[in-house]
């Protein structure tokens, strides 16, 4: 499948503490976007150093990674808040093109 | 890429904006839980990671609140000898290096210097603040319903949008503010940004001002950022919505009075000072009394008992082990039950479990086989008490009725009240209205598969470091409160529970270790609990120092005797804790000098139902340490109930598992109990919840002083204090962990909490050192000996270590 047959739309994803993932998602939702996916206890080495994912007793010192994908009219206000956000608290953004082959899911 | 120019931005941009803004100034406070599930919590918790020195200065007064105890009070402390004059003489060299001459010297140049002025005592201001008088009365009304004269729509329009619709035709308001506020957009974020902008707060001020009007009501928000966590019908942003378009409506000062500053600079290290050598007997007191690589006093118990690690099962575990042959250990006391549990009588399931956890599954409370009818009697009975309760409180909402009310029913109601106030807890047992009288179970498989199962039982036993010699009896004993009358019941059951009481974790786990599938499934996994090893639950009840044991009815001969013992020897030591507490508690120190302990016993449980009685008991007052290590550590040691017990044996962790799960979970939930007591403590004004004696409820929310005001956050007067001064002493905790320096620093390294708690000085993490007698201290700067005033020494190397 070619990406002529998909439309272009912007991925957003944003790492942040998860105690901080709920302001995350409700930035995606007040943008308008029309779904997110979540990925709770993710690991990795970063700014702060090695993070560990899940710890066995203790859900909430860990990080999230929040994904959504929004049509580009969306994005640029989204990302502004994002920004504003991030400037206050631990966390990354990634920002990206991206192609989804069921448009209207994100509109 | 650079951010959007203010001109350029679109509304929605803007909206996003401030709504981020709003996110980031909630973190000027933590949330607060409410008092239906209460959970103790550090009120700065946001800034954990700045540090303790950083809350002192900044994060504590934010909220107008001090940070430690006053100059006053520490120098009444010296005077009294509470702080010894070698101890602070020790802190003052550790914070200043240079400092020469001995002790008497120094702490004489430490008294006559001048005290650097703060500005961190808040004087209340005799009148209120009218923008605060109408955002708490606005909370109220909408965030808890039943204190509303009349229903508030905040379903159908938001806690913003119903408030903008009722404030159009509020009365109270001056037309021209209701025309104002007419003039606002219906969305809580636009209509945020557009009164910033009003208000002529430029952009790089919002965050700032919105914490500060945050912090003008500190308990609302508190409790505003936990119902977005958990209902999510409220945001902190629909708060500031609300409160900035008063302040314009109204033509008030944009900003709320400033808040003195925090101590910094000279001024904060003296408060450091004070403050260590404040903490240096308690902590030295809890390591003199240590004995670490000591063998256990008992190699064959009789019974093995695992409890809380809550400071007051130090109390009954101490008072047991001197009864007969038996072992305890502590443990989270959810036992690793990551759990909702629905009870019997309950239309929906709670979590039963730290509120560091998400419940990963459902277990449903249902009659044993053949005990239906008693449970449906029990739910009856459930019934017909919460319809009368209802029936006797409904008029209380209408206008005037109240008084009518009383005229109808007084002569029912008044001789029970009178009776009640008589007899002072003495008409029988006090019972609490979850005590479950009919024969349950609990639904583990419909919760759990097998296999789950296996993996649950296998993580409790091998966290617990409980994977060898099981004695006949194993016991895993929860812990509640029976208290009457008693707004904060909750804070006094179990915390690893989510503030409900501990039986039900208690018995699912005991369930989970019976089941055959399961001992066979930890069997393959080198885990052999013998056949001839029961395992039941029990309950350690805290305010009547009492044990009660479940699941004892079909029980082999031999073990009901042995059961039968057990619980004779718990409930003489049960009397010897009762003597032990009632000693401190105000009044009732005659009944706690009966030699038997019988009067002390009967003294406690008539508290418990005394529904005038505001001090039932001392909840986790006074606590100090958490020590984390095998029994043998502290088993000969009187610790007072000031420490936290966590079992851990380095010997069966070799991949350090089960210190990491401590040192995340445990230590984080340790901390913020300590912290909480402490801030209650040093300002019970600000972070404590006053006198219990003019609290009215608010829902499950909380409480309030007086008629109306701010949800009061932290410990009532009661549980930290009494007419004498500071019962709670504000220490943080020192932290005793019983393992290997580079299991420790592994878990410093990869878990941010942990640094955070470690280098930021929130509590002070020390280990056994090489030498008999001898501490080492984590610092951010390494492994330093520890002296039992508190003194640091020379940075351990590697070649000494």
């Amino acid at each position: 499948m070619s990406r002529e047959s998909l439309t272009r739309m912007t991925k957003i994803e944003v790492v942040a503490r998860t105690v901080d993932a709920d302001a995350v998602r409700r930035q995606i939702v007040a943008a308008g976007a029309t779904g997110y996916t979540s990925l709770p206890a993710v690991t990795g080495l970063g700014h702060h150093g090695a993070h560990e994912g899940r710890q066995l007793f203790n859900d909430r010192d860990a990080l999230t990674l929040t994904i959504t994908v929004v049509p580009d009219d969306r994005a640029d206000d989204l990302i502004e808040g994002l920004r504003a956000l991030l400037e206050g608290t631990a966390g990354v953004m990634f920002v990206s093109d991206t192609y989804v082959s069921r448009p209207h899911y994100f509109r | 890429m650079t951010a959007t120019p203010a001109a350029q931005r679109s509304d929605t941009a803007r909206a996003l904006r401030v709504r981020a803004r709003a996110d980031l100034a909630a973190n000027v406070v933590a949330p607060y839980y409410g008092l239906d599930a209460a959970i103790a919590v550090n009120p700065v918790l946001p800034s954990l990671g700045d540090g303790f020195a950083a809350a002192v200065s900044s994060a504590a007064p934010a909220l107008g609140g001090r940070g430690v105890l006053t100059e006053q009070q520490f120098r009444s402390h010296l005077a009294a000898g509470r702080i010894g004059a070698g101890e602070l003489a020790a802190s003052i060299r550790r914070h200043r290096p240079a400092t020469t001459g001995d002790d008497a010297t120094i702490v004489e140049g430490f008294l006559a210097e001048q005290v650097p002025a703060t500005g961190s005592v808040i004087e209340a201001s005799a009148e209120p603040d009218p923008i605060d008088e109408l955002v708490s009365s606005w909370c109220r009304a909408a965030l808890a319903p039943e204190a509303a004269s009349w229903p508030v729509p905040i379903d159908q329009l938001g806690f913003f949008g119903a408030w903008r619709a009722l404030a159009l035709r509020d009365p109270a308001l001056p037309r021209a503010a209701r025309a104002r506020i007419a003039e606002l957009p219906e969305a809580a974020d636009i209509a945020l940004a557009r009164v910033l902008d009003l208000l002529g707060i430029a952009d790089d001020a919002h965050l700032s001002a919105l914490r500060a009007h945050l912090a003008a009501l500190p308990g609302w928000a508190a409790y505003i950022r936990w119902r977005s966590m958990t209902s999510g019908d409220v945001e902190v942003l629909d708060l500031l919505a609300v409160r900035l378009c008063l302040v314009w409506a109204l033509g008030a000062e944009p900003l709320p009075a400033a808040r003195p500053v925090g101590p910094t600079g000279s001024a904060l290290e003296r408060a450091l000072i004070w403050q260590e050598a404040f903490e240096a007997a308690p902590h030295a007191a809890v390591l003199a009394r240590l004995t670490p690589g000591a063998a256990p006093a008992v190699e064959q118990p009789a019974a093995q008992l695992v409890f809380c690690i809550d400071p007051r099962s130090e109390g009954l575990r101490r008072h047991l082990e001197k009864q007969g042959p038996y072992t305890t250990a502590g443990f989270a006391g959810f036992f690793g039950i990551a759990a909702a549990v629905e009870p019997l009588a309950a239309s929906a399931a709670s979590a039963a479990c730290p509120v560091l956890l998400t419940p990963r599954y459902q277990v449903v409370e249902r009659p044993e086989p053949g005990a239906w009818r008693a449970a449906v009697r029990l739910i009856d009975r459930l019934a017909t008490r919460r319809a009368l309760r209802s029936a006797v409180k409904a008029p209380d909402a209408i206008a005037g009725a109240p008084l009518g009310w009383a005229e109808v029913t007084g002569w029912m109601l008044g001789p029970s009240a009178i009776a009640r106030s008589v007899l002072a807890g003495r008409g029988g047992r006090a019972a609490r209205p979850d005590e479950a009288s009919a024969p349950t179970l609990f639904d583990l498989d419909s919760a759990l598969t097998p296999a789950d199962q296996v993996d649950t039982a296998e993580v409790i036993l091998r966290t617990m470091g409980l994977v060898e010699n099981f004695a006949p009896v194993v016991v895993l004993v929860g812990h509640g409160t029976t208290t009457t009358n008693n707004a904060y019941r909750t804070a006094l059951d179990c915390g690893a529970c989510g503030g409900h009481r501990g039986a039900p974790n208690a018995r699912i786990a005991a369930a989970l270790l019976s089941s055959p599938v399961v001992r066979a499934g930890l069997a393959e996994r080198g885990i052999r609990i013998p056949d001839s090893t029961i395992v039941i639950a029990g309950e350690h009840d805290t305010a009547t120092d009492t044990l009660a044991l479940f699941g004892t009815e079909a029980l082999r001969i031999d073990h009901r005797h042995a059961v039968e013992k057990l619980a004779r020897d718990a409930a003489a030591a049960g009397r010897g804790l009762a003597a032990e507490r009632a000693a401190e508690l105000p009044g009732a120190q005659r009944a706690a000098r009966g030699r038997s302990g019988r009067r002390a016993a009967a003294a406690v449980a008539r508290r418990a139902g005394d529904w005038a009685q505001v001090y039932p008991e001392w909840g986790l007052a006074r606590n100090a340490a958490l020590i984390i290590g095998p029994r043998s550590l502290s088993e000969q040691a009187d610790l007072g109930r000031r420490t936290f017990l966590h079992s851990y044996d380095a010997r069966h962790d070799s991949e350090g598992i089960a210190l990491e799960t401590i040192l995340t979970a445990p230590l984080v939930v340790a901390h913020w109990i300590n912290a909480q007591y402490y801030f209650s403590a040093v300002d019970p004004e600000v972070f404590g919840a006053g006198t219990k004696t003019v609290h009215n409820l608010v829902g499950g929310a909380g409480v309030v002083s007086g008629p109306t005001g701010d949800l009061r956050l932290g410990l009532p007067w009661q549980s930290i204090g009494t007419r004498a001064g500071l019962h709670h002493e504000p220490v943080r905790l020192l932290v005793v962990v019983d393992a290997p320096r580079e299991s420790i620093d592994r878990i410093i390294g990869s878990a941010e909490i942990v640094a955070d708690l470690v280098h930021g000085e929130w509590v002070i993490l020390v280990r056994p050192g090489a030498t008999p007698g001898s501490w080492e201290r984590r610092t951010r700067d390494g492994w330093q000996p520890y002296t039992q005033e508190g003194a640091l020494g020379a940075p351990i190397t590697e070649e000494a270590a």
